[in-house]
């Protein structure tokens, strides 16, 4: 899938150039100076604004899965952008979350988290509507297979034998066990300050949103586990394309391709969504946002209350 | 013998691993209980995330209650030859900690071979 193959670079492009701009140490410095607490309950926060809202998503709904990414890629740069904003502001209150408590600010993010929702989970048009409805041709497709469909469904949907393309997960471990070979102790701003490490770096912009606390916590944790093989992921394109192969043409024609588009949207779904959306460093931007304007307003969770209070000046 | 089987129509989907793994259930309703989780135990939630990964290299076994065949615990187990069953409706509702269970995969089951007392 085209767009695919350029999406890490982008967003690698956008996070150095953040770092070059701001500083490094400035940065980590900032997140983890945030009152206690709203690293860790950021996701949660989030998850409770995106589900007690109503969003107002564009009507268009996508079909063409390479549109789609290409949208998607574009809604994220954009969430970027207005957390590149939000991180500005922030440094410039010194830390203080009251900084970010301005309606337009709201406004901003209301919309920037519209888009975002318009290509999520939650949406007529988002990844997880575009996934099952491929599944749902494929389980009719696959029929003819019998009890085989499932291993098609399991090792097709997703890469296998690159290790380039896994999940968050695996990507967390991989790193740390190479983090935990080239350097081997915990990380401090002054080594982010001296010689900063690649793996590291890498580390604190996908799965940490930048907080060294964060990072020595995951570190901490696996560290038990550094040491163990873990099973290599085996090609198994061979297995499925013997079991599709049984399909007459026309069937199995589509069906590669829709396990293709699988591949895709699973990849989208479990790794690049948490490095680059709501869950990563750009949504911790965006709910800081929104705490800062619930503690104002002392509205919970209805963004949309809150920015009528605020530009009330109520 | 097990004292039940837990098993049906609502265990959606099975997910593959290395055989069946036996241990003591550990229920984790959020984060913080992320910390119960020791080696050998089988992890029971209601689903997973990025921040459950080092419990799930831990566990002998993974069981979620909600999700598919590429959710995140399945892929992550399928990555790492976890024994994990997706999809277990009731699993956090009949289990409680310390049952000792044998989660297989092969016929989607979790049988409770022992309960924890009240």
């Amino acid at each position: 899938m085209p767009p695919l193959q350029t999406l890490t670079q982008r967003f690698d492009d956008r996070f150095t150039a953040l770092e070059r701009r701001l500083g490094i140490e400035t940065i980590v410095s900032a997140i983890d100076t945030l009152p206690p607490g709203i690293v860790e309950t950021a996701i949660k926060r989030y998850q409770g604004v995106i589900r007690g809202n109503p969003w107002y998503f564009p009507t268009l709904q996508d079909v063409d899965l390479e549109q789609f990414i290409v949208r998607w890629i574009s809604v994220h740069e954009n969430y970027f952008a207005v957390a590149e904003e939000v991180m500005a502001l922030l440094l410039s209150g010194n830390g203080s979350l009251s900084v970010l408590c301005d309606p337009r600010l709201l406004a901003r993010v209301i919309e920037s988290e519209t888009m975002r929702g318009w290509v999520g989970k939650r949406s007529p048009s988002g990844l997880d509507a575009l996934l099952e409805n491929r599944v749902d041709e494929l389980d009719a497709l696959l029929t003819p297979l019998g009890p085989d469909a499932d291993t098609v469904f399991e090792f097709g949907g997703v890469y296998t034998g690159d290790p380039t393309r896994v999940s968050a997960e695996n990507e967390i471990v991989t790193l740390f066990t190479r983090y935990h070979t080239e350097v081997g102790q915990p990380l401090t701003v002054d080594m982010l300050r001296t010689q900063p490490n690649a793996t590291a770096l890498r580390l604190l912009r996908g799965f940490c949103r930048y907080s060294v606390s964060q990072f020595n916590g995951k570190y901490d944790d696996l560290s038990a586990r550094l040491h163990t093989p873990r099973p290599q992921s085996n090609d198994m394109s061979g297995l499925v394309n013997d079991l599709v192969a049984k399909l007459d043409n026309n069937t199995r024609q589509r069906v590669l391709l829709l396990l293709e588009e699988v591949k895709a949207l699973n990849l989208l779904n479990l790794n690049y969504e948490v490095k680059y959306s709501f869950k990563g460093w750009a949504g911790l931007m965006h709910i800081l946002v929104i705490v800062a304007c619930s503690d104002t307003t002392g509205i919970q969770s209805d963004v949309y209350a809150m920015r009528a209070r605020l530009e009330n000046g109520e | 013998m097990p004292v039940k089987t837990i098993s049906g129509d609502t265990w959606r989907v099975g997910c593959h691993g290395n055989g069946p793994a036996t241990g003591p259930v550990v229920i984790v309703r959020s984060q913080e209980d992320l910390g119960k989780v020791k080696e050998g135990d089988i992890l029971v939630a209601n689903q997973t995330d990025v921040n459950y990964t080092a419990q799930m290299l831990l566990a002998a076994a993974v069981v979620t209650v909600e999700g598919g065949r590429y959710s995140h615990a399945a892929t992550f187990s399928r990555e790492n030859g976890i024994t994990c069953l997706i999809g277990a409706v009731g699993a956090m509702d009949e289990l409680k900690d310390g049952d000792i269970v044998t989660v297989d995969t092969s016929d989607r089951t979790i049988k409770v071979e022992s309960e924890e007392e009240e």
